[in-house]
Formats: C-alpha cells, structure tokens, sequence
C-alpha cells in the first residue's frame, strides 16, 4: 500500500474526487479542506513538494473538454422519443471536481500541487479548483508547511493570479511590480505589449516602446 | 587620447594609415569576448571554448568576467524584457571597440518567441548588433564563422581610430555615431562587407 | 671579478668612476627589466599553449606562426582601448595601485644571480631583500580594492592580501631553511652552495612549501581565490580596463617567471649544470622553464579549492612544516652534511 493510499483514507472527509490507478496518484480536495490534506501528506512521509503550479480553465475551454473533465456524462435515453433507436444516448451535466457546470461563472482554475516522499520514492497530485475571477481565485497557502513553497507559490500568483492566504509575501516575483495582467491566463492580451525599463534600481513598466524594451 | 583624427582628413597620413591598419589587425584578433550565458545558446558557447572547436584558435578563449576587460559581447540566447537593461547595462560598462555577437534565432529576431510577453524581439533593439549568427542553437562551427566574419569586419573598418575617446561627451556621440553606421552595415548588405550571406 | 665590476672598470677611465657606475647599473637593470617585460608576454603565449595542450585543445595558431604573435595583437588591442575612469573611484589611490602592483615583481629581478658572477645588484641580504620587496604586494591589492569603490573589488583585495600574508610566512621560512645551509643570505652565495648537491635533494618538504606558497603568491588556479568569478566576478581587477588591466596581467605572468626563477635557484642549483657541464645562465633558464611549465600545468588542471580550505592549509599545515623543515635544515648544517 502506498503512501497516496494511506492519505487518501486519512482525509477521506476532504476528497472529492480521487484516481490510484495512474503513474503519479490524483487527489482532488477543496479550498477549505486543502491544509488538512496537505499537513496529512506531510504527516505520512511526503517530505518534498516538487512544484506548485496552475491550468485556466477558461468556460469556453471547460465546455469543448466538458466529457474528458467530467462536467458531463453520456447516458442512455431512458425514454426514447424514436423507439427504433434504442441505442440513442443524451449528454447529462454531472459534479465534477466540487462544481456544477451550471455554478461556473467565468471559469475554473485547476492548482496544482506535485508531492515526493524521497524515502518512498511516491508521488502524489493534490488538485484544488477554484474560481478564476481575479478577486475569488484564491486557496489557502502552505509555504508553513514546506518552506519551498513560498516562491513556487509567487510564481503562480504572479502568472496566474491566484491570491494564497497566508502567504508571508505575496507579491510578483518574475514580473515588475506594476505589470499589468497574468501573463500565462488565456485571456491575457498579448497584442499590447508592455516593456521593462530601469529606474532607481528597481524595474518599471511601461507601454512605450521608446522608453523600454 | 581625446582627440579625433578622421579618415580623408588632411591630418592624416602614411603614418596614421599603418597605425590603422595595426589597429584593425591588433583587434581583430583579440577578441576576448565576455563570460556570460543567457540560454541554451550558452551551452554551444561553451562547446565553442572545447577541445573539438576550440575558439582558441582565433585568440579568442579569453572569456573575462567582467565587462571592463572584454572586447566582445556574445549574446548567447533568449533576452527576457527584464534581462534588457542589464544587457544594456553591461554592454555599457565595456570600453570601446566592442562589438555584439547576436547568437541564435533568440538573440537575433526573438526566434521561436515571436510574439510573447516576456521576450525582446531581437537584441539589437537593446543594444547594436555586428554579426548575426543564425540557428537555434547555431552549432559550434556557425558561431566560429560568425567570430571570423565579425574578424573581417573589423578588419575593415574604415575608421578605426574613431574608436578613441576619453570624455564622456565623446563617448556619447561616438556612440550614436557608431549605431549609424551599424545600421548602414545592415542596411549594405553582407555583400558589402566581402562575403556571401552566412 | 664580476661582470658589474668589469663593466665599470671599462668605462670608468672615459667617463670616471661615479658615472661609471650609475651608467652601468642603470644600463644592466634597464635591461633584466626589458627582459622581463618581454618574457611576460612569451610566459602569456606559452600560457595559452600549455592551457591549450593540457586541455586536449591546440591553443591559438592563426595568429603569426604557432600563434607567436598573439601576445602582440593582446597588447595592441589593450592599448588601444578605452580609457574607463568608473564613476566614484578614489582615482589617487586606484591609479597608483596599477604601478604598486607591478614594480616591486619587476624591480626583485635585479637581485637574481643569472649567471656565475654576474648578479645586477648583489646586495649581501640578497634573498631577505628579495622577499621584502616581493612582498608589497598586498598594499597595491587593498589599494586597487578600495579605490575601486566596488564591492566585488574589496572583497577580492582584501582576499588576495590575506592571502598573500597568510603564504608569504612558510615562503619566507622555506627560503630560510635554504639560507641556514648555506650559512648566507647572499643570492650568489646560494647558488654556489649547492656546488656538491642540491638542495631539493636535502630539502624535499622546503621545495613542496616554496611551491605551493609560490602558486598562492601568483594567485592562479587551483588557489586563484582573489578573482574567483563565481564568487566576485574578477576581484580587486574587477574595475580595471584597457593597459591598466594589461599591467596586472603582466604582473602576474612577471611573478610566475619570478617564483620559478627563485625555486630555481633555491631548490634546483640556479645556473649549475648536472655533471658539471657548462654551467650558465641557460640551464637556469632552462630549470625556470620547466617549473613554469609545471605550475602552467598546476594552474590548468586542478579545480578550485575552497578559501576556508586554503587558508587552513596555509596556517595549520605548512606553516608548523616549515618550521619542522627548519629544524631539518639545522640539524643538517650543524651535522656537516651539507
């Protein structure tokens, strides 16, 4: 039995959605129950966190993958209207990793936590979806628990805006600190450009090509 | 020496075109170009320093540290919008002559990252560029080419002397001066300067 | 007679005594001087040579034949440079410290016996004399450091100078092991002292200390410590362009041709020849050549070694060994065996 097993029945309240089968195991949790999770992975061995990172999941985007995410399912027509097509199937919205397709605003944004134990040699996903608006997109931090967190989680705040609570210093750390906008967000203007100049040692950003590069 | 003697002006003689021509060949062949690494690019720079390439040959392994002491500034890779002003900066803080290798599509065009957030579309937007070495990475041998095209170039120089300068004034305008004829050299073509298109 | 004395005495019936002696001496020190200044960049093409064959590679060649002529277009292109004056330097103390630097390296060579009786400046303290001047070095890094005003630059001139204090004490002591068998301190002296045998023959541990107290005066890898790049880009030359820089350069390879001369000298039997064949000034060159060539190979193979790791060697290792190697030495001279 593997250590992803042993967390999984630990925190069995927390799991929404949970696949053993693969390479790397998959545990998908909520905001709210991600620090138990998380102190639980710690707890039974998972001494490393390799990186944290994000998908956007624009609404357009979740709707083309809707079957492959599992925000809908193929199911028999109990009732067929044309009784000679026995076989007819109809598309059913069903939850899927904690939402509702019907709940989804703008978008979801799939975080990301990849686990190690070095003494197992086990992996373990964590996935956390969340809302993408700016102001919601947020899940509680866990650079307490791995000290390595900390910039691995400026980086996803910096590219993808999710907000972590708790974080100690929850600024950009690529981008200057006046940039506009989440570089690797889908919807995230790449027609205008903005540039990087110096002054008084620290990086500005500006629009005009002339005065940066 | 402060002082700026012109090619065609009466100052000049048999003596100031040995000179010159003393200047350009002294030059030419002590490029020791800067120790820094911005990308992969950086790897085949430093294949380019090994045994199996050996930029040696051409008087060039002195790779310095710091930008005082360098001749040639090999920009080797992908130049990030937040690199610019450093690359700027160094590029600055080295004495004149210098020249500016621009090695692979990165350096030279943005190469694969056309279009992107983050990354400068080439850097003779940053600062001017002699040689571009195309490739991504360019091989070993492409960026030799590059440093002994770079060697002709120089060697060709119309006007070595004008490289002089002590005030900052001059520097200045030196400097101004010196893009315009590199983007002459750009406009003119490779052909102008005694060889086919790499 | 020696060969100063000689000179004078040929000249001093034209022009007297006085002048005699000040037109000699200057002439025979402007020339060691000239031929250090012109063996420092044959050292920088030997260097690249040595460096190139030590790393399977061939070293330059397209310039002049077997690259011979590289040394001449550096120093071309180094002259030719921009003169950078950075910004907030103490420009007194920064401007002086490329003359400290160079002129005591170039300045001991007057004091090197070349060849049997002919010494430039044979001074009876000859080796002390030698170290001493030697020996300033650290003041023109702490100058070259400070006056830089740049962080890198003062931390690696205050490194090259503790280290240079830290090796120039078992330098100083394994040459002195080497005065206490000869019974003199006269460099002429020296060398004729080791008529019977030489002394890396008696003092095996005296010459594994020059050597490596040597390496640490350079200051080249393994032990070039004071210009690591990873840790301060190139030291207390960090700020230095153009023949400014071209002047340290200098000192360094003028230094390597001096430690190599002196181990020469100490250690190897200066300008005697095995066997007793034809002693002179080429198998001194000859010797020099050869340790230079093993501290070039030194410079290009080993790694660097870590500061802490250096210092301690220098302090809780060589230093009580060349105190033991002293005792050596005594015990061999008052014994009679040398």
């Amino acid at each position: 039995m593997s250590l992803a097993d042993d967390v999984i029945d630990t925190v069995q309240e927390h799991v929404i959605e949970e696949d053993v089968q693969k390479d790397k195991p998959l545990l998908v949790t909520d905001p709210e129950g991600l620090r138990d999770v998380m102190a639980e992975a710690q707890d039974a061995g998972f001494d490393h966190l390799c990186f944290v990172t994000a998908v956007d999941w624009p609404k357009d985007e979740i709707e083309d993958n809707a079957a492959w995410l599992g925000f809908t399912e193929e199911r028999e027509v109990e009732d067929p209207d044309d009784e000679e097509d026995e076989d007819a199937t109809e598309t059913v919205p069903v939850e899927s990793k904690g939402w509702h397709l019907d709940d989804v605003d703008d978008g979801l944004m799939e975080v990301v936590y990849n686990l190690y134990s070095y003494d197992e040699g086990d992996h373990l996903a964590v996935q956390v979806w969340v809302p993408r608006e700016v102001d919601q997109c947020s899940v509680p931090t866990v650079s307490d628990l791995w000290a390595g967190a900390n910039w691995h989680e400026r980086e996803v705040f910096d590219l993808y805006g999710v907000t972590f609570e708790g974080h100690p210093d929850m600024k950009r750390i690529f981008m200057p600190e006046d940039w506009e906008g989440h570089p690797h967000r889908k919807d995230y203007d790449l027609g205008e450009q903005q540039y990087i100049y110096r002054e008084d040692g620290i990086d500005k950003v500006t629009k005009d090509a002339g005065k940066g590069w | 020496m402060a002082r700026i003697v012109k090619s065609g002006s009466p100052e000049e003689g048999v003596f100031l075109t040995s000179v010159d021509k003393m200047l350009k060949w002294g030059r030419a062949n002590s490029l020791w170009p800067m120790q820094f690494g911005l990308a992969c690019c950086a790897i085949e720079m430093m294949a380019t320093m090994g045994p199996h390439h050996d930029i040696a040959r051409f008087g060039s392994e002195v790779f310095r540290a710091t930008p005082r002491q360098a001749d040639l500034m090999i920009v080797p890779g992908t130049v990030c919008k937040k690199m610019a002003p450093r690359v700027r900066k160094l590029y600055d803080q080295m004495p004149e002559p210098k020249y500016v290798i621009a090695m692979g599509a990165c350096a030279s065009c943005g190469g694969p990252y056309q279009n992107s957030y983050s990354v400068v579309q080439g850097v003779d937007k940053v600062i001017p560029v002699d040689v571009y070495v195309p490739g991504c990475p360019p091989r070993p041998e492409a960026l030799l080419d590059g440093l002994q095209r770079l060697q002709e170039k120089i060697q060709q120089d119309p006007e070595p002397a004008i490289r002089f300068a002590k005030d900052t004034e001059d520097t200045e305008e030196l400097t101004s001066e010196r893009e315009a004829k590199q983007r002459r050299d750009w406009e003119l073509g490779p052909s102008e300067l005694g060889g086919e298109p790499a | 007679m020696t060969a100063v004395e000689w000179l004078t005495a040929q000249l001093a019936p034209l022009v007297g005594q006085s002048w005699a002696v000040l037109v000699v001496y200057l002439a025979l020190s402007a020339a060691t001087i000239g031929f250090v200044l012109a063996a420092a960049p044959g050292l920088v093409w030997g260097m690249r040579k040595v460096m190139g064959h030590v790393q399977h590679r061939t070293g330059p060649y397209r310039v002049g034949p077997f690259g011979l002529l590289q040394p001449v277009a550096d120093g071309i292109k180094l002259v030719s440079k921009e003169d950078i004056v950075p910004a907030g330097v103490d420009e007194f103390s920064w401007k002086l410290a490329v003359y400290v630097l160079p002129v005591p390296v170039f300045i001991v060579f007057l004091f090197i016996p070349w060849h049997p009786g002919f010494v430039v400046s044979n001074v009876a303290t000859g080796i002390v004399l030698l170290l001493a001047v030697a020996a300033i070095s650290p003041v023109g890094e702490v100058l070259a450091g400070w006056g830089s005003n740049n962080k890198y630059s003062v931390l690696g001139g205050l490194r090259a100078a503790a280290m240079d204090v830290a090796y120039e004490v078992p330098l100083v002591l394994a040459a002195a092991s080497v005065v206490i068998l000869t019974g003199s301190m006269e460099m002429q002296a020296i060398v004729e002292a080791q008529q019977g045998v030489w002394f890396f023959l008696v003092q095996p541990i005296g010459l594994f200390i020059f050597l490596i107290a040597g390496l640490a005066k350079i200051g080249v890898a393994p032990v070039d410590l004071a210009e690591a790049e990873s840790e301060f880009v190139a030291g207390f030359h960090t700020e230095y362009s153009g023949m400014r820089f071209g002047l340290l350069f200098l000192t360094l390879f003028a230094n390597i041709i001096l430690i190599s001369l002196l181990t020469s000298i100490l250690f190897l039997g200066g300008w005697q020849a095995p066997l007793g064949l034809f002693d002179g000034v080429w198998w001194l060159l000859a010797k020099t050549v050869v340790i230079a060539v093993f501290l070039l190979t030194t410079w290009f193979t080993l790694p660097r070694v870590r500061v802490d790791q250096f210092m301690n060697l220098g302090w809780k290792l060589l230093f009580p060994l060349a105190l033991v190697n002293m005792v050596i030495a005594g015990v061999l001279a008052k014994g009679g065996i040398v």
